[in-house]
């Protein structure tokens, strides 16, 4: 689904979300596809939400949104140090 | 200020404070090999520090994968006596399998002005570094 239309059908929530299609582009990442996979009360319970799925599976590419966020701006950084695998 | 070794990595006790809030958090990272410095969520939350809607999102890829953190501010951290204010950090979810509760990067060490001395397994400021010197 495009942001637009999860902020429609989903209006004043935090959302755990998955990148279905994204690519990297100057620096930036951008989320083209997002599929909605659950919703929280709060935005500590959404960090969590996505910390379990994270480490069962570390290669899907999860984003924990708000939906009164306009702006889908996602910055890509690279570190060197300890990641979750 | 000591630096602790568990499993061969290097740790400290880093106080964050927030408001009249304080928290001291015993396992920090210290690593070098990250540009940034990041906190858990749960930790943070206990300072009022939480998501919010229109907060700048990351995504920090590195060795071993990629994972979604979130940009904040804290008012104070400190490492001892080291204290640097307004500091840019990341909330992550920091599951990694072992306790920390936090890590201290690249950005820190230069903002604070710190010497990590892993002969000694100490950390402490540059200008205190500098005078030791001239003592000598």
């Amino acid at each position: 689904m495009q942001w637009e239309e999860i902020r429609d059908r989903y209006p004043h929530q935090w959302l755990l979300t998955e990148a279905i299609a994204a690519r990297s582009e100057k620096g930036e990442r951008i989320l083209e596809d997002l599929a909605v996979l659950e919703t929280y009360p709060d935005g500590v319970a959404a960090m969590n939400g996505y910390s379990a799925l994270h480490r069962r599976a570390p290669q899907r590419e999860l984003y924990v949104l708000h939906t009164d966020r306009s702006n889908l701006k996602v910055t890509e950084v690279h570190w060197l140090g300890i990641r979750a695998a | 200020m000591k630096i602790r070794i568990e499993d061969r990595l290097p740790f400290v006790a880093v106080t964050l404070g927030q408001g009249e809030r304080e928290i001291v958090l015993e396992h920090v990272l210290l690593d070098t090999g990250s540009a940034g410095t990041m906190f858990s969520v749960d930790e943070l939350a206990k300072l009022g520090i939480v998501p919010e809607p229109n907060d700048a999102l990351r995504r920090v890829v590195g060795v071993g994968g990629s994972e979604f953190v979130v940009a904040k501010k804290i008012e104070r951290i400190a490492l001892g006596e080291i204290e640097v204010p307004e500091f840019p950090i990341q909330m992550g979810a920091m599951d990694y399998g072992f306790p920390i509760q936090g890590l201290l990067g690249t950005d820190f060490f230069i903002r604070a002005g710190v010497v990590l001395d892993l002969a000694r397994l100490e950390v402490y400021p540059s200008s205190l570094s500098r005078r030791q010197e001239r003592g000598s």
